[in-house]
Order: C-alpha cells, then sequence, then structure tokens
C-alpha cells in the first residue's frame, strides 16, 4: 500500500526542540468493557487489584523522581496522585465492589465514579477540576489491569509518541530512554503532560486536531518541531532536511545567544540600553546574572508579604534588600513598593470582596490606604539605598496627589530613622510606574515629580484595550502592539524625555524580541524581562540600528490590522537574521 | 491509660488553599506520626492522613479549623501540621506581571 508522504499537522508546539522518528501509536481509553461473562473469584479480583495499585504506584515513584530536579510543581502532582492510590478511602470501597462480586476493572470505574462526583460537588473551581486527575488515576489502573496497549509499550528507540491523548500516568509507562518526541489530537499547554515534556526536555506539539486514521497501522516515521507546532508524518527528504537545518539552527541559536548574554546590551550601532531582569523574590538572582542581567528592572516586593501570618517586620525587609542590592554588586536595583490588591490579599489585613479588583484598592492606592505598613518598607528601603544602588518605584500611580502623598510619607519615615539614629539616603531615586492611560496621558506633570518612569506595558494594554488577558472570551483582543498602546508608550517616552528623565518598561513587551525593538526605537532606555528572555533581547538588540528600530517603531504604530505590527516587526527582524526563541 | 489529646484552632494562611499540590505534603507529614490526627471545619471532620478526605473538606484560605491529635506524638503532630498549614507556600509561577 502506498504510504501517505509529508502529511503535515498544525498544532500548539508546548516543549521546544526537533525530533524525527518511528511513530507509536497510542490507543486511548477504548476499553473493552470488561464485563466478564464467567463470573471471577473475589480473591483473585482483590490479588489483580493490588498488583495494578502496585505497578501504578512504581511508575508514578519512577516519574516523581525523574521530574522532582526539574519540576516540583508537577512532581507534587504526581505524589498526590500516589497519595490517592494509597488511601484507604479510595481503596477501600474498590475492595468492598470485589468482594461484593463485581470485577476488578468495574469496582475501579465505580468507585472512582464516586470520587469524581464528590469533586465535582466541591465549591473550589480548581479543586472541581481535579476531579480530571481521579479521571486519569483510573484510567492508568484499569490499563495496569487490563494490560492494556500503551501499557509497557515496545518502543522502538526514538520512538515519538502519537494519540489522540496523552495523560501523565500513561506517560510515565514509557521507557524514557526510548521517547524522543509526542504528539497529541488534543490537549493544551499547561495540561500536565506539557508540564512534563518541559521537564523532560521532549520535543512535543499539543491539539493537532483528529489524526489520519491510517497512522494506527503500518510503519510511520514522524518529525515534530516542538517550537513552531509543527508535525510532519512520513517527510519527504526534503521535509526531513528542512527539520535537520531547523534542529541545528535551533542548537546553533542557543549558542549564539549563551554569548550574547555575555555582552552589553547595545544596538548594533553600538547605542547602548540597559537589559535587565524582573525578579518575583530572592532566589533567582544568580540565575538572571548568569543569563546577563544588567540589573533588576523590577522587583516584586510581594514575595515578602504574601503567604506568612504577619507581616514582615523594617529589619527583615532591610536585611533582604540590602543583599539583593550587595549581590548585584553595584548594578542598578529598582525595587517596586508593595503592590497588592484584591487578587492578592494579605492574610494580616482585613480583606474586602471588592466588585472589580481591576479598578479597586490596589497599587499605590493600597500602601496609601495603609501607611502603617507602607511606613516600615519605606524606612527598610530608606536604609538599604545607603549600602546599595537602589531605586524605589511606586505601582500604578496616577495622579500628582498619590506623588505628593508618598514623599509626604518618605518625609516622615525619614524623620522616625532620624529618631532613632539609623542611616539611611533620603536622595534615593523615586520612579513611578505608568500603567493606566492617565498617567500616560499626563506623564510630563508627573515626570516633573519623579526621577524615573517604567512602563508598565501588561496593565497598560488591559486598561487601555479594556481588555482582561485571563478571560478567554476576549484574551485574543489582548494586543500589546495595537496602535493605541504604541501611541502612548511613545508619549510616555517623549513627554518624560522633555522633563530630562528617563524611561524604562518591565513588561513582557519587552521580553520579547519585537517588542525590544519597538521599545527601543520608540526611545526606552531600558528594558527588563524575565531572566530566561534576557539573551534573546540582547541578541535581538545587537543586529539592528537605533535607526533602524526608529523607522520600524513609525511604521508599526501605523499597522491597525490585528497582529500585523507584530508580523511586520518580526519580519524585519528575520531579515536581520535575528534568533526567536 | 488514656492517651493524650491535643487540639489547637489553626486559620489557613496559604494564599492558594489546599490545593492538590500541598495536600500531598500534608498527609505525608500527618502520616509520619503515630497519632491520629483529625482536622475539623464547621463541624466536618477529616482524617488527616486520607488526601481524598482533606480534599473533600474543601479547606480554603482565611478559613479555621481544628487541628486533633490523639496519641503518644499528639503535641508534635499538632504542632507540626499547625506551622504546615500557617507556612509560607512557596509563590505559585507568576503571570509575567508587571
Amino acid at each position: 500500500m502506498e504510504k501517505t508522504k509529508g502529511v503535515i499537522l498544525r498544532g500548539t508546539g508546548v516543549s521546544a526542540g526537533v525530533a524525527l522518528g518511528p511513530l507509536q501509536y497510542v490507543s486511548p481509553g477504548k476499553r473493552s468493557s470488561s464485563r466478564q461473562k464467567t463470573p471471577r473469584d473475589p480473591e483473585e479480583e482483590k490479588a489483580r487489584f493490588q498488583q495494578a495499585l502496585q505497578a501504578v504506584h512504581l511508575e508514578l515513584d519512577v516519574l516523581i523522581a525523574r521530574i522532582r530536579e526539574h519540576d516540583r510543581e508537577a512532581a507534587n502532582i504526581f505524589r498526590a496522585y500516589r497519595a490517592i492510590l494509597e488511601d484507604p478511602a479510595f481503596t477501600g470501597p474498590v475492595m468492598k465492589k470485589i468482594e461484593g462480586g463485581i470485577p476488578a476493572g468495574e469496582a475501579v470505574e465505580k468507585a472512582a465514579g464516586e470520587l469524581v462526583e464528590t469533586f465535582e460537588k466541591l465549591e473550589d473551581p480548581y479543586l472541581r477540576a481535579r476531579a480530571k486527575d481521579i479521571q486519569d488515576l483510573r484510567e492508568r489502573l484499569l490499563a495496569s489491569l487490563e494490560q492494556r496497549p500503551g501499557d509497557g509499550l515496545d518502543l522502538k528507540p526514538g520512538s515519538i509518541l502519537v494519540a489522540p491523548e496523552l495523560t501523565p500516568t500513561m506517560l510515565a509507562g514509557c521507557d524514557p530512554e526510548q521517547l524522543a518526541g509526542i504528539v497529541t489530537a488534543g490537549g493544551g499547554a499547561s495540561d500536565h503532560t506539557a508540564i512534563l515534556c518541559r521537564s523532560l526536555g521532549l520535543p512535543a506539539v499539543v491539539g493537532v486536531g483528529p489524526l489520519p486514521a491510517w497512522v494506527r497501522k503500518g510503519s510511520h516515521t514522524v518529525a515534530v518541531d516542538g517550537a513552531s507546532g509543527i508535525v510532519i508524518i512520513n517527510p519527504s527528504p526534503g521535509q526531513q532536511k528542512k527539520l535537520q537545518a531547523r534542529q541545528s539552527q535551533w542548537r546553533a541559536a542557543r549558542e549564539l545567544v549563551k554569548k550574547a548574554a555575555a555582552r552589553e546590551g547595545a544596538t548594533a550601532d553600538g547605542v547602548r540600553l540597559r537589559v535587565s531582569a524582573n525578579l518575583g523574590g530572592d532566589r533567582d538572582l544568580p540565575l538572571a546574572l548568569s543569563l546577563g542581567a544588567e540589573g533588576i528592572g523590577l522587583l516584586r516586593s510581594e514575595f515578602l508579604f504574601l503567604d506568612r501570618p504577619e507581616a514582615p517586620g523594617e529589619e527583615e525587609q532591610y536585611r533582604c534588600y540590602l543583599k539583593l542590592a550587595r549581590d548585584l554588586d553595584g548594578r542598578p536595583l529598582t525595587i517596586r513598593t508593595l503592590d497588592v490588591g484584591g487578587d492578592k490579599p494579605l492574610n494580616y489585613l482585613e480583606r474586602r470582596r471588592e466588585a472589580n479588583p481591576f479598578l479597586g484598592l490596589r497599587g499605590i492606592r493600597f500602601c496609601l490606604e495603609h501607611e502603617e505598613l507602607f511606613l516600615i518598607q519605606l524606612r527598610a528601603l530608606l536604609r538599604a539605598a545607603v549600602q546599595g544602588n537602589i531605586k524605589l518605584l511606586l505601582p500604578m500611580v496616577a495622579d500628582l496627589e498619590e506623588l505628593a502623598e508618598v514623599r509626604r510619607l518618605m518625609k516622615m519615615a525619614a524623620d522616625q530613622l532620624r529618631r532613632s539614629r539609623k542611616d539611611y539616603n533620603e536622595k534615593v531615586p523615586l520612579g513611578i510606574m505608568v500603567e493606566t492611560p492617565a498617567a500616560a496621558l499626563t506623564v510630563e506633570r508627573l515626570a516633573e515629580q519623579c526621577d524615573f518612569v517604567s512602563i508598565g506595558t501588561n496593565d497598560l494594554v488591559a486598561y487601555t484595550l479594556a481588555v482582561d488577558r485571563t478571560n478567554r472570551a476576549v484574551s485574543h483582543l489582548y494586543r500589546p502592539f495595537h496602535p493605541a498602546v504604541i501611541g502612548l508608550i511613545k508619549k510616555v517616552v517623549d513627554g518624560a524625555g522633555e522633563r530630562g528623565i528617563k524611561a524604562s518598561c518591565c513588561g513582557d513587551l519587552a521580553g520579547s524580541p519585537a517588542g525590544a525593538v519597538l521599545l527601543a526605537g520608540l526611545g526606552v532606555e531600558e528594558l527588563s524581562m524575565a531572566p530566561a528572555q534576557v539573551p534573546w533581547v540582547k541578541h535581538a538588540l545587537s543586529r539592528v540600528s537605533l535607526q533602524e528600530a526608529r523607522a520600524w517603531s513609525r511604521e508599526a504604530a501605523e499597522l491597525y490590522g490585528n497582529g500585523e505590527a507584530e508580523k511586520f516587526l518580526l519580519a524585519q527582524l528575520k531579515a536581520r537574521s535575528v534568533m526567536l526563541p | 491509660m488514656t492517651e493524650p489529646v491535643v487540639e489547637r484552632q489553626v486559620e489557613i494562611g496559604k494564599v492558594s488553599g489546599l490545593h492538590l499540590r500541598p495536600v500531598s505534603e500534608l498527609v505525608e507529614l500527618a502520616k509520619s506520626f503515630s497519632s491520629q490526627i483529625i482536622l475539623e471545619k464547621e463541624g466536618r471532620t477529616a482524617e488527616a492522613d486520607s488526601i481524598i478526605a482533606v480534599l473533600s473538606l474543601g479547606v480554603e484560605q482565611g478559613c479555621t479549623i481544628t487541628v486533633r491529635a490523639r496519641g503518644s506524638d499528639a503535641a508534635q503532630a499538632v504542632e507540626a501540621i499547625s506551622s504546615f498549614l500557617q507556612e509560607k507556600q512557596e509563590q505559585c509561577s507568576d503571570h509575567g506581571e508587571d
């Protein structure tokens, strides 16, 4: 029979890398519904169940051991699965049913079904969603009971699993040495399986849609590109060549980018831009520095305040800020003051239910409402700023009164420190985060009263386009490259510039190569991003002259079609041989 | 001779409440003690070594539960479980916020 060649499937790449290998189809839970005609001996059924329990338990042990180093969160999920297997609340009902004469398979189905019902009744939506995990476990147990294919598969070396759906425990049943990649018809990027693939470094593409029926028979090869989300079944020699090229390109890109990390952030014509990192805690600083971060453009100080029974004291905060500043060895550390609101409540403060937390008591408003708490942080910051190159950043400032209030409180904090004879730096640079249209449109007045501005594009985009990025119904409308957003960014940079103030950017936009080049072209002088993005942005900037960046930004600002501006920028970058992550 | 019973009220301090992840740690912790440990919320109880029971209890952030242990190591058990429930939990992954 003629093999169908070069069939291309497109899905979502969830784990980068390129793989080419024999296609191994895995059937999902199409179980031969085990209605045993001959009644089985309950003792025998119990023994079968115990065996299945042990087998799955072992698989989970292996899985946990393997991923624990890479991904604690994923490992914890499987530890929970394991705990469920050990829980008499699960095994008890199964055993009872078996004793009642029901075959093991059916007993597992029924007991799991009852559990799923219990979970689905819970109030917490997260817990309700975990009913899916119970179903996954059930499938695994049933597979083990029935010794179905998809279970201890005879994998050829370098196999690529192709399945309608792959659950983590199905994955656990495979020999990792033989696996080279994963393709599924369904699934999404935040599924447990995707997380697992990333931890294992397995190229994976999900959501390719219904698989052609003929893949189940015969032998085929398949190629997977986990970055672009492209899958090719029986690739032609030409396609294979392209894929191998893609593979080497990917490897080369990583090398190149590593080198870029070591250099200073600058455009092709030598114009300096500081490429810094955003940090949400004190643990990732060494990683950020190793990736070439030239400073911390945003330290989200919330980590000191959340998840604890009482507020952090002045001394604790002071020591933390100081240590970070010292470890930065002179590079700037921009600390954003406490930025919490309705969605990130503090355990030690009265919680308010807000109808619209996004438009509610958050950012600087929250701190001005909780003066005592704010004063403690200000004191700690003023003290740390004596020895460290520290700058203060105020979240979501929208008008002059807020700034004036902060200045008043800073003075109060300074007075308190003076009285207790503690050293402080009253000239610590103070900046504001421009996150609202109001702040962007009045930045000239605001800039008169502060030392620098940082554009928080994540929230700025949301407030400007009136879109909640996490709301699936409208998330496609969240467009950082929208002309309205570009226009506001330009306004901020120009307005601040008129007052001799520098503008930086710490939103996601700064961390994407296209966004970074756009911002550079608009006149932003410092970009701050997730540590992993630092090398890629430095590399992208190094291939583009400032003149080009300016020209491109002007042109991008006129592109109103959905995605046009970004496409345009990416095309320019590709033409300059910029490697993209 | 009756075994000691120790009891304490604890307010759940974690931002994300008791979800599938940390519950496994709680259960493993409870299993490490010989005492029988019970969590009580609004009159309903759950044995702390049963992950399903604890999950079904539906514990959320900010709620107060009673930790009760009976056995030779009851005091240590209550101490450990209470600390766990109030302990600083590692941050959930950022969603790239400003």
